[in-house]
């Protein structure tokens, strides 16, 4: 969910649980407001309307009596006024016309009248005012209601309103900015610096924010280069290590008689010769970190089938995906492959005028790779296919397998077929 | 409602006055006690339809409120008023005073006991109630410290009687009267009068001939006892043994 949509409904929330806290409260002070106004009333009727019950009760004049009482119920709240005058009779205004109310739901107040007569105070009669509580509250909280309403809408419109602003001012801002760092995420991009389109510029959070970022891409930018250059360095001088390694190698090769130990060093430079390959195509394209296998394998095949001498009656077939591998991952596809071909080229067509090899490697579902190998020589021993006897090749594409976490399966009847399944 | 059925009376009885029978008189009350009153069986109202026989006129008795009778009258509305004290044209220049009397009404102190009283200063400081708009009670008794104003009857006495008053001064036959319907048997008057006042029937001055008419009526009336029969017929069922 965008922050502007968070910043609604926080927004909303937040007004929300205000409105839902404050309007009891605000609703409790109006009730006692309201019950203020009535308590004051009757202090009203007290002083305006007794003086004259007395005087009806006293003078008897009971029409008029009867008219004060049927003017104290018009006060709000005042739903029942009685007066038992001196002799028990009773004079009221909706007296048990409701029968819906009980006493609990009606504040009663209660008044002795008194004429003072020739000295004495004397009782002509008592009055009883009901106030309906229960209507108070009801028409209390009816008239929260609008205040509740009118939040409510404040609460929308100030959360859309919150929403709309931030945006205009932030949101829209910070997509751009998401989308030009995902889009510019190369070395190359990192010298190119971010501005947020704005009508006006301002000095705020925003702009501090592109400039800071400029400021680290810049810096960025600038160790990515040097890396790089200094990645290229390590690899030309691990290439031309490697060509002085090969070059003792054969030197030594060519120095000695034991025709095992000339073998041996002559396929230590081989390997030697996969890495190098490797490493030359990584300096040269400036590519210090991964290339496409399409790239690499057939520049590899062709400096193995130079170098070897019966190279040129092998016919090579080569399919390969364009495929993007790790420096890592490309020197293990590297001497897997070195070491199936140089074991061709050395033993596998040995009595034949011709051979073919070919190497395939190409995309499989569910993100797999595959990868096969076949020449038509002679084959190779049941004993270095079920693994039991074999060289030190085949121990180094076993190896390589693993790292790949792949699967491998040999077959040497008609030639050698080496076909290898992984992850990538 | 009543108000509406009462003006459309009073219209319709005043359009009679003006355009209906000529031998009706039509004479304004604001009685409804035994002097007069709407079934037409009071003492006045007696005495009136035998007066305005012997004349050769019928009279029609119709109540007014008291502050409009004299005014309708005194406008030509109506043809007489009932019952009045003397120098009534003073205010309302078109009515004429028949001379000779009505009667007397007696202004009386009304008591639950028995003492001595001797004109309006011997009442002075008691407790006294009187009518609101009674202006010879009013007049007299302006300035006494223990003065009660009620508007009726019914009020004079229920004060009376609940001993919140010492005296109730009202007219003697009427008092009676209204104490016999309240049923407080405990209260009578105190002798002698405050007050005694002759009363007059007024007419409108169109019917200025007819005034010595009725007086002489009026008084062939008392001189054959007919007057005295209808009095005593009409006040002793209230008066006190």
């Amino acid at each position: 969910m965008s922050i502007a949509r968070r910043y609604t409904l926080y927004t909303m929330l937040l007004i929300l649980v205000l409105t839902a806290v404050f309007a009891p409260l605000m609703s409790l002070a109006a009730y006692r407001q309201e019950y203020q106004r009535v308590s004051e009333q009757i202090e009203q009727i007290e002083h305006s309307h007794i003086p004259a019950l007395v005087s009806s009760l006293w003078m008897t004049h009971y029409d008029l009596l009867q008219e004060q009482i049927e003017s104290i119920v018009e006060f709000p709240y005042i739903d029942r006024v009685e007066i038992i005058d001196d002799e028990g009779r009773l004079y009221s205004v909706n007296y048990r016309e409701n029968p819906t109310l009980k006493a609990e739901e009606m504040k009663k107040y209660r008044h002795t009248l008194t004429y003072e007569h020739r000295g004495e105070e004397l009782q002509v009669g008592k009055l009883s005012m009901y106030v309906n509580t229960r209507r108070l509250r009801s028409d209390v909280i009816k008239g929260q209601v609008p205040f509740l309403l009118y939040n409510l809408l404040v609460a929308l419109s100030l959360a859309l309103a919150v929403s709309l602003l931030f945006h205009i001012m932030v949101g829209r801002h910070l997509s751009h900015f998401v989308e030009f760092l995902q889009s510019s995420s190369d070395s190359a991009a990192l010298s190119v610096p971010f501005s947020f389109e704005r009508n006006r510029k301002h000095d705020d959070e925003l702009n501090e924010l592109a400039e800071a970022v400029n400021s680290m891409r810049r810096k960025l930018h600038g160790q990515f280069q040097e890396k790089e250059m200094l990645l290229k360095e390590v690899h030309h001088r691990i290439k031309n290590n490697m060509s002085s390694v090969q070059v003792l190698l054969r030197m030594q090769a060519d120095s000695i008689d034991n025709s095992d130990a000339l073998v041996a060093l002559y396929d230590a430079a081989s390997r030697l010769q996969s890495m190098m390959v490797l490493y030359d195509k990584l300096y040269r394209q400036g590519m210090v970190e991964s290339m496409s296998v399409a790239e690499y394998l057939p520049a590899l095949l062709k400096e193995i089938f130079e170098v070897f001498p019966g190279g040129k009656k092998v016919q090579l077939h080569t399919e390969i995906d364009n495929v993007l591998f790790d420096a890592q991952e490309l020197s293990y596809l590297g001497i897997m492959t070195n070491e199936l071909v140089t074991n061709s080229l050395k033993h596998g067509f040995l009595d034949q005028a011709e051979g073919h090899i070919s190497v395939v490697l190409r995309r499989q579902p569910e993100q797999k790779l595959e990868f096969i190998y076949r020449d038509d020589g002679v084959g190779i021993p049941e004993s270095a296919i079920n693994g039991k006897s074999e060289g030190l090749g085949f121990m180094l594409i076993r190896s390589m397998v693993e790292q790949f976490e792949g699967s491998i399966e040999v077959s040497g009847e008609k030639g050698t077929v080496v076909h290898v399944l992984f992850q990538h | 409602m009543k108000k509406t059925v009462g003006l459309l009376l009073m219209l319709l009885v005043m359009l009679s006055a003006v355009y209906g029978n000529d031998n009706k008189f039509y004479i304004s009350t604001s009685y409804k006690n035994l002097l007069s009153n709407t079934e037409k069986s009071g003492m006045l109202d007696r005495i009136m339809k035998e007066v305005f026989d012997r004349i050769g006129l019928e009279a029609e008795i119709v109540f007014t409120r008291t502050e409009k009778s004299l005014v309708d009258v005194n406008a030509g509305l109506l043809d007489g008023e009932l019952n009045r004290v003397a120098g009534m044209e003073n205010q309302f220049p078109n009515l004429l005073q028949v001379p000779e009397p009505n009667m007397t009404m007696h202004f009386v102190a009304f008591a639950t006991q028995d003492f001595q009283i001797d004109g309006w200063e011997s009442i002075r400081n008691l407790y006294i109630g009187i009518v609101r708009g009674w202006k010879i009670l009013e007049q007299n008794t302006a300035g006494f410290p223990h003065r009660t104003l009620v508007p009726s009857e019914s009020e004079l006495f229920s004060m009376l009687h609940k001993e919140r008053l010492d005296v109730a001064l009202y007219s003697k036959l009427t008092g009676y009267a209204a104490l016999k319907e309240m049923n407080y048997d405990e209260i009578f008057h105190l002798e002698p009068p405050l007050a005694s006042r002759k009363m007059y029937l007024y007419v409108h001055k169109r019917h200025a001939d007819l005034v010595p008419k009725i007086a002489d009526a009026l008084q062939s009336m008392k001189d054959d006892g007919s007057y005295q029969r209808i009095v005593s017929d009409s006040t002793d069922p209230y008066l006190k043994p």
